[in-house]
């Protein structure tokens, strides 16, 4: 009998919900980590009860923590992230010159190597990319992006100067693909070591330039397992997708309402069939007309359709952050939303109808689904 | 060796391994000298790498290695009994009566309410 555990990272400590395949009856454990702010959790494919933390206080600053049992007990990592030198100045928000350093882990990803071992990567605020070989005791940095030639057009966004998004080829361990905001996309075919640009086909729409090497605000990419050359991406400035492994990109933002969002996932057994969630600009970041709506193209982008059975009609001024959008895969495929009024939504028929799975949780940073089978 | 008594603050016993508020710590002192908060520090590192990381960081723009230097993160602040040694940072000596279990050494969450 298939379970679904979903981990919901919140401004104010992580929740594990978790549900039979019905998917109608939810225990929900939580706060984790009370009183601190967790950014991320996932999990390990090996081992499902392998799950990692990334938790963070203005006061002791990033801690990651590990728990073998499904997150009924943790034990936190001596996880000491430093950066390769040199350790140079990026331009900050006010064009002043910002010392590299390191804050928060915004993103963890689990990968297995061929040698029957785990990779964890991590992304942090200042954008970096790390990686342990050895279950999170030890982080090494991968440091060829952060010297990448392009570097010095690097500008934080309004979140912080963040690599928020580690998508690794299933089908390839030496390719990987990261976003940083605002750097841009970046892929690399030796397992991290070197990093190329990906950004031919989108634009920067405020800059005088608006097709720099880097400097892009993406916001988030997504790809099928099944059909990793094919990209979707939700950047700041539209909808693109991408049929070369991101050497290309076309915008696809015909039909939405808005060219600004944050999440953007497909669908756990339809390649072709993408998830947006709309808001209305980037310097207003809540549904257009106050209605949360989700979009759905089943055709790669071709067209969109507004999903909103269940969804607020009115009066809804939340957002839905980058992280907080994920599927499961049981068929039907649920979809998961968080928002930032701390609505975890879902919907278990592909998105055409959803319902409040908890309502009053913190602010959701990220979630993720595993489908688990006893 | 000194045995020095620290006392964490609640956040950050639920975030390590330590077993509770107070801490006390084999701190070496060195010959003409008195240890200073950095000892401290690098001694609760040897007891639980995790707190050390949550009380210190990467000074900024500093290469690591041979050349690191660390600094006690902006929003902690550690006391000796009641004087306070955050201006100093790393560098304070800390007093005698901490030497000798009189006063502990404390450290503090900075109050800084008003966000979410």
């Amino acid at each position: 009998m298939a379970r679904v555990r979903v981990l919901v990272a919140t401004k104010k400590g992580g929740f594990i919900l978790t549900a039979d395949a019905g998917r109608g009856d939810w225990d929900i454990t939580g706060p984790l980590f009370e009183g601190c702010e967790v950014l991320h959790m996932q999990a390990s494919p090996a081992n499902p009860d392998r799950l990692y933390a990334s938790v963070w206080t203005p006061w002791y600053g990033n801690v990651i923590q590990r728990s073998h049992d499904g997150g009924r007990s943790w034990t936190a990592l001596p996880s000491q992230f430093e950066y390769a030198p040199p350790v140079e100045e990026y331009t900050g928000l006010s064009g002043q010159r910002v010392p590299w350093q390191i804050r928060k882990t915004w993103a963890l990803t689990v990968t297995p190597l061929p040698d029957g071992t785990e990779r964890i990567l991590a992304g942090v605020e200042d954008a970096a990319l790390f990686e342990s070989r050895d279950d999170g005791a030890t982080w090494t940095e991968l440091s060829g992006l952060r010297h990448h030639s392009t570097h010095s057009l690097w500008e934080p966004g309004a979140g912080g100067l963040c690599l928020h998004t580690i998508l690794p080829d299933p089908a390839d361990p030496d390719r990987l693909y990261v976003a940083i905001s605002a750097a841009g996309f970046f892929g690399s075919n030796d397992g991290g070591q070197t990093w190329q640009p990906l950004h031919k086909g989108l634009r920067l729409d405020w800059m005088p330039d608006p097709n720099p090497p880097a400097g892009y605000c993406v916001h988030r990419v997504a790809m099928h397992p099944d059909r990793p050359h094919v990209l979707f991406q939700q950047n700041h400035c539209g909808v693109y997708r991408s049929d070369d492994r991101g050497e290309t990109w076309h915008n696809i933002t015909e039909g939405l309402p808005s060219d600004f969002g944050f999440p953007i996932v497909v669908h756990a057994h339809e390649p072709d069939t993408v998830y947006v969630v709309p808001m209305i600009d980037g310097e207003r970041h809540y549904p257009p007309g106050g209605s949360l709506r989700v979009y759905r193209s089943r055709d790669g982008g071709g067209t969109w359709e507004p999903l909103g059975r269940g969804l607020p009609d009115r009066h809804c001024y939340v957002n839905v952050l980058r992280q907080a959008m994920a599927v499961d895969r049981l068929d039907p495929c649920g979809i998961y939303m968080g928002t930032t009024g701390g609505q975890l939504y879902g919907s278990f028929d592909a998105g055409d109808s959803w319902e409040v799975i908890a309502g009053h949780l913190p602010r959701v940073l990220a979630i993720e689904v595993q489908t688990l089978e006893d | 060796m000194a045995q020095v008594v620290v006392v964490l603050p609640w956040h950050l016993v639920r975030l390590t391994r330590a077993s509770g508020r107070e801490v006390c710590v084999e701190v070496e002192i060195p010959a003409g000298s008195r240890p200073t908060l950095g000892d401290v520090i690098d001694a609760l590192a040897e007891r639980d790498p995790v707190l050390a990381t949550a009380l210190r960081e990467p000074v900024p723009g500093e290469r690591p290695l041979d050349g690191r230097r660390f600094r006690l993160r902006p929003y902690i602040r550690a006391f000796a009994g009641s004087v306070d040694l955050t201006p100093a940072g790393l560098t304070a000596h800390l007093p005698s009566k901490c030497l000798d279990g009189r006063e502990p050494v404390r450290f503090v969450g900075a109050i800084a309410g008003g966000t979410e």
